[in-house]
């Protein structure tokens, strides 16, 4: 038993692979060799870790990956437990449909982040693609648990059908929080068209602006004491960069979406 | 393979009076006979218990509606990915995916590993008919069979609003011979054409659809006399009116008694089986609906019963499904079909700390275990909207298993139950030659399938064997060998053969001079030209219709 | 073959998805001379029939040696494409998906990149719907939303509604009422009964409105309510109402698809509280609904369906165009005709070296390897094909085709299993 195992990139990959094999609880039980048997999918072809990757430890819930991997997709995805860090930066796919532990990523990651995640955290530095804590197609529901935070911005698409959760950015691309359900999304700055359409309940916190859809109506300006709790927990676990006139300051509240039955909220902090 | 000899089993043939008897089974070209040379290749089944394939009388695998059900369920296929598995027949194996709608080879192959190798669609709009045959054909190793919705159909009401009775029974005979069909299918007569004139609920079986003389008691009428008239093989096969309403049961009860002394299957028994008063109160009322078909021998059903976890309600009663969908919030599709009938799904989870699907799991254990001849109450779970069909060996395991059912029964929602047999207690345990009757034996005498459903010379080499288990849900899930016209499909409990299965249709003939009437209506409000409407090119050969 | 002039009664046009199945064909002389009730739109897609029959590309133009190549090409690829486009039997399509399941390829077809948006929205809502003849026998509401079927869908109107008489509505025309919703530049029938009209960046507001007003919440300015209350209060009014939209909209759209798409499947549901209604969606010609189908009975999935980790994986969101953007696919097959692939497809593709098996494949102007000509569904080959509510129709073929399309993709997939079986 070591206390991590490490994954290094052999050499810089030509093309995709599919890596869902790659994730801590499944890699706990498992000595170097079996790790290094594992297999990886390159398109139709399977392959194996070790011919990719160099391992080194075995038999720990801490996995470390390091090496360009943004063309190494699926890691983490349906994990349980442990924890996995990524050491640069991950492909599409990262940690989707995770249910447990801990993803951290030193640089970005790639599409589908997190996508109908149900438990467990992942923080990224840099920023993350589309659909970053996004839902299965068709499902009523996205994701159902756990937290993701992205200090850099997302792309569009991000939390849709969030039915609980927490999803932290510094900034959002277009359709950000479409079809909320429930749970709350905290862009720090700036925010895309088309945020919380569709949304039955949820919501979807503003700290940089936002322009408000058409199907939104005006509520209040008030201090929602419920966020600053939030805010203060999310700033000590994560070292968000919320400052006190965030918890202490004042909030449009808008309702919507108008079109469903309007008990979603976008609330828009204002500067003083 | 075209002979073998099974030896060492326990025979389990109850249509040839056999419980258990160890005895050979000889199969040669595909069907069972009397003997073999002594040199015919051996199977050995010591220890072993044989029975014929298994027959779902009542399930939704194979047509446009099903199809509509897969489309609408992207997010449970990526949950149940299935990979093509290895055959060593030469076929191409196919890969597909589950949840509660699989795709058609994973439905095959899904069936065949239960061993399962005969099942019935149970509603087929039939102006979609042909995809339903498209379907099956992808759907590998069961023999499939469909039954054509005919209870809201524009023509027939309209027959009967002229009183034309005789040729309301050539436009069914028109229309099984023109899709292939096996059997007449009425789903909420009239209420479905009601439910297109926004009329939500038929509140009596006199209530008029349209015409003042059409009637979901004329329908019945009409469809089990031409059912019975034609000598179609199998019977009217009702979904009654008002599923799953609370109070239904005596619309159940006078649909039975409007067709007293005629015969007739009742469908999903347990969806029309609740006592209490809508909007107010639910009890069991499978306790009259049992009485009552114990004794009408006439009279045949199959449950429906409901099991815990995911199903998708699929269901040519749109209204029903509007329901569910304004109750539930889930997705809803519904589709109505061409002057014939229509199509509701909504996807649902029976809950079992859920009062209502507590009770409705209660109902439909009550009517396997208060029905007195399990010839005519025989198992279903009307997948998918019961419950899938993978769920039928822990339905076999509570049935044949009290301790276990009723430590089932104790972790479910009591709110309901109050005054229920199951609740009083029911010491009734199936034996293995009772699920044999229920699951194949007696889904075969209620479909008129002589060659189907038993081990006698002369039947189809339709057979499962079973490894002893006490754990009846581990043993029925996992039959050690499945046969099917005599090919071995599932070896040492891995699928090994997935040959083509047959289709199971009736040519019952009709009068021609149908077809000038029906061309002036086809010519004066269908959108598909009469040449166009009939299914070509059937394979396979008819079964017999005529007297009974 | 070219004996004295026949008609073939009862034959199904595929120029677009109202599959018109009463056309008579005059075959004079081994080509159509006439296609008696066919649209415009139909006339040119049935043509004269004549076909070429070529086999070109391989080392060898005996079918047989072509077939083996093909088989060699696909099963050597890393990251095969089979690509579907229009003029396909369901036979077909079921073939060419069996073969994309058996070389573990992507299979896509044009769905996904004209008529995505409605099929995703129906994933997540569900659909209120009904099949051609209900709503010509019951719609006595029509409402043509952005669009005028006059175009793209010339028989719609004299088919199925509003012109005919049906069951519920004896007067015809006269008994229902035409309401042309148009959007911007997207107009719905000039001779509507009334007209509601909007810019393209009303559009979103609009349907919030209505939907809000349906549930009694009041949403909008004075200018939109007084429209949607004029609709709301018609479709409520209804017995039967039919929204029309078009399952094909030009990518020029300022709305996004997205939205329409959902507003008006949650828009149709919704009325059927208090009446019934039902969504027509259009698609267009050449059995596009017959792929959606095939592929959704055979894989669960109706489009963009990945069958590289052996069983079915759906990625509507990186369809097959995605995916030749990045330059994804080693090998490349499509099946249909070539020449009614829409633009971005056909752009797409020519990136790629790709074997094309369709009607006048040999005219392709495709970068293609090998290229084999088959004949068209319903003209030259048999089998069933989708009207665009989803009835399936039989197809008879008029003139002999140069080879058909699902036996020559049957045989592809033995030469593939026997190659497989060998390795």
């Amino acid at each position: 038993m070591s206390d991590r195992i490490t994954l290094t990139l052999r050499a810089p990959l030509e093309r995709p692979l599919e890596a869902d094999a790659i994730a801590p609880d499944r890699l706990a039980t498992l000595g170097a060799r079996e790790i290094s048997a594992l297999q990886l999918w390159d398109g139709r072809n399977a392959i194996a870790l070790g011919d990719v990757l160099s391992v080194s430890g075995e038999r720990s819930q801490t996995v470390v990956l390091e090496g360009d991997l943004t063309m190494l997709h699926l890691v983490g995805s349906t994990m349980v437990a442990g924890t996995l860090e990524i050491a640069g930066s991950a492909g599409n796919g990262l940690g989707a449909r995770m249910s447990g532990g801990a993803i951290r990523v030193q640089g970005s990651a790639g599409d589908d982040a997190g996508s109908a995640m149900s438990g467990g955290s992942m923080v990224i530095d840099g920023d993350a693609g589309d659909r970053a804590g996004g839902a299965l197609q068709g499902a009523s529901k996205g994701m159902t648990g756990g937290e993701i935070v992205v200090r850099g911005s997302v792309g569009r698409d991000t939390g849709t059908r969030m039915r609980r959760g927490i999803l932290c950015c510094g900034a959002a691309g277009t359709g950000a929080g479409l079809g909320m359900i429930a749970g709350n999304i905290i862009v720090a700055g700036v925010i895309g068209e088309g945020v919380g359409a569709g949304n039955k309940r949820g919501s979807i916190v503003a700290l940089g602006g936002v322009s408000v859809p058409q199907t939104y109506a005006y509520a209040c300006t008030y201090r929602p004491p419920h966020l600053s709790l939030m805010l203060l927990s999310l700033r000590a676990r994560y070292a968000l960069p919320v400052d006190d006139a965030h918890l202490h300051g004042l909030y449009k509240r808008h309702s919507g979406d108008m079109a469903e039955i309007g008990k979603g909220e976008i609330l828009e902090w204002q500067a003083t | 393979m075209t002979q073998l000899r099974i030896t060492g089993g326990a025979i389990h043939d109850p249509a040839n009076d056999i419980d258990g008897d160890v005895r050979d089974i000889c199969i040669d070209n595909g069907r069972i006979v009397a003997s073999l040379p002594a040199d015919a290749p051996v199977l050995r089944a010591d220890g072993m218990v044989v029975m014929a394939g298994g027959i779902d009388i009542h399930a939704h695998v194979a047509s446009a509606s099903v199809t509509l059900g897969r489309r609408l369920l992207p997010e449970e296929h990526a949950l149940d990915p299935s990979a093509a598995p290895g055959l060593d027949d030469g076929t191409i194996p196919r890969s597909g995916t589950g949840g509660t709608v699989p795709s058609t080879f994973t439905t095959g192959y899904r069936y065949a590993g239960l061993g399962y190798t005969t099942v019935f669609d149970a509603a087929v709009a039939p102006a979609s008919a042909r995809q339903t045959h498209a379907e099956f054909d992808d759907t590998p190793i069961i023999d499939g069979g469909f039954f054509a919705l005919l209870g809201n159909d524009e023509y027939l009401h309209r027959q009967i609003a002229a009183n034309e009775i005789g040729r309301a029974k050539d436009y069914a005979a028109w229309v099984l011979e023109s899709t292939g069909g096996y059997a007449i299918k009425v789903v909420n007569p009239g209420g479905i054409e009601l439910w297109k004139r926004n009329v939500r609920l038929v509140n009596t079986l006199d209530d008029p659809v349209g015409a003042s003389n059409v009637t979901p008691r004329r329908i019945l009428e009409v469809l089990a006399g031409a059912a019975n008239d034609l000598g179609l093989p199998h019977p009217v096969h009702i979904h009654c009116n008002n599923l799953g309403v609370a109070g239904n049961v005596a619309m159940t009860l006078e649909s039975m008694r409007a067709l007293e002394g005629r015969r007739a299957h009742f469908t999903h028994l347990q969806f029309h089986s609740y006592g209490g008063e809508r909007g107010k109160s639910w009890s069991s009322a499978a306790r009259q609906v049992a009485e009552y078909v114990n004794g009408h021998s006439e009279v045949s059903g199959d449950v429906g019963q409901v099991m815990f976890g995911d199903a998708t309600t699929l269901t040519a009663d749109g209204a029903v499904e509007y329901l569910l969908h304004m109750s539930t919030g889930r997705k809803w599709v519904n589709s109505d079909i061409e002057l014939e009938t229509g199509c509701g799904i909504v996807p649902y989870n029976y809950k079992d700390k859920a009062a209502v699907a507590a009770l409705q799991w209660v109902v439909g254990l009550e009517l396997f275990l208060l029905s007195t001849d399990p010839w005519r109450m025989v198992l279903s779970t009307d997948h998918p909207n019961g419950g899938s069909f993978m769920s039928y060996p822990d339905l076999i395991r509570l049935l044949m298993d009290r301790a276990y059912r009723d430590e089932k029964l104790k972790s479910v929602n009591q709110k309901m139950l109050a005054g229920s047999a199951l609740a009083d207690g029911i010491t009734r345990e199936y034996t293995l030659n009772e699920i044999a009757i229920i699951t194949r034996a007696g889904p075969a005498r209620q479909l008129g399938l002589s060659h189907k459903g038993h081990l006698g010379v002369g039947a189809d080499a339709d057979i499962t064997i079973y490894t002893r288990d006490a754990d009846y849900a581990k043993m029925f899930s996992t039959p050690r060998y499945v046969l099917k016209a005599g090919t071995l499909v599932v070896e040492e409990g891995q699928l090994r053969r997935a040959p083509s299965g047959q289709r199971i249709f009736v040519q019952p003939g009709y009068d021609d001079a149908l077809l000038r009437d029906l061309g002036k209506y086809f010519e004066s409000y269908s959108t598909i030209q009469l040449a166009n409407y009939p299914v070509t090119g059937l394979r396979d050969t008819p079964v017999a219709t005529g007297a009974r | 073959m070219n004996g004295p002039a026949r008609v073939e009664e009862n034959v199904v046009c595929l120029g677009c998805g109202c599959a018109c199945d009463d056309i008579a064909v005059v075959i004079d002389g081994g080509r159509i001379s006439e296609a008696r009730n066919a649209c415009p739109l139909g006339l040119r897609w049935f043509g004269d029939g004549t076909l070429p029959g070529a086999v070109l590309g391989g080392r060898s133009a005996a079918i047989e040696d072509v077939v083996e190549e093909i088989a060699d090409v696909l099963h050597s690829a890393r990251a095969p494409l089979v690509y579907l486009a229009p003029d396909l039997t369901s036979e077909a399509q079921r073939a060419a998906v069996a073969l994309a399941d058996q070389l573990r390829a992507f299979v896509d077809g044009v769905t996904s990149a004209t008529a995505a948006e409605g099929i995703l929205a129906a994933q997540r809502r569900g659909r209120a719907g009904a099949t051609l003849g209900e709503i010509r026998n019951r719609a006595d509401v029509l409402v043509f939303w952005a669009v005028d079927p006059a175009l793209r869908y010339p028989r719609f109107r004299s088919r199925y509604a509003p012109d005919p008489v049906g069951v519920h509505v004896p007067a015809g025309r006269a008994g229902r009422t035409v309401i042309a919703v148009d959007v911007g530049s997207q107009r719905g029938p000039d001779d509507a009964d009334v007209r509601i009209q909007m810019t393209a960046a009303e559009e979103t507001l609009f349907f919030a409105s209505l939907r809000g007003s349906l549930a009694g919440r009041s949403l909008g300015g004075a200018p939109i309510v007084a429209r949607v209350t004029e609709l709301a209060n018609r479709l409520t009014r209804a017995k039967y109402a039919v929204i029309v939209a078009d399952g094909e909209p030009s990518p020029q759209s300022a709305t996004p698809a997205t939205m329409r798409a959902d507003s008006l499947i949650a828009l149709t549901q919704s009325l059927n509280t208090n009446t019934r209604a039902a969504l027509c969606t259009l698609r267009a010609g050449g059995n596009r609904n017959g792929m959606d189908t095939v592929l959704t009975w055979q894989t669960g999935f109706p489009m963009a369906v990945d069958f590289s980790r052996g069983a079915p994986r759906y990625t509507p969101e990186d369809a097959a165009l995605s995916r030749l953007a990045r330059g994804s696919f080693d090998a490349v097959l499509v099946v249909g005709s070539a020449a009614a692939l829409p633009d971005a497809v056909a752009d797409a593709l020519r990136g790629v070296r790709a074997i094309v098996i369709g009607p006048r494949a040999s005219e392709s102007t495709m970068n293609a390897s090998i290229r084999v000509d088959t004949g068209v569904a319903s003209i030259h080959e048999s089998g069933m094909a989708f009207r665009t509510d989803d009835v399936p129709l039989p197809l008879h073929a008029v003139l002999p085709t140069p080879r058909d399309t699902a036996s020559l993709l049957k045989a592809l997939g033995s030469a593939i299993a026997a190659k497989a079986g060998a390795a």
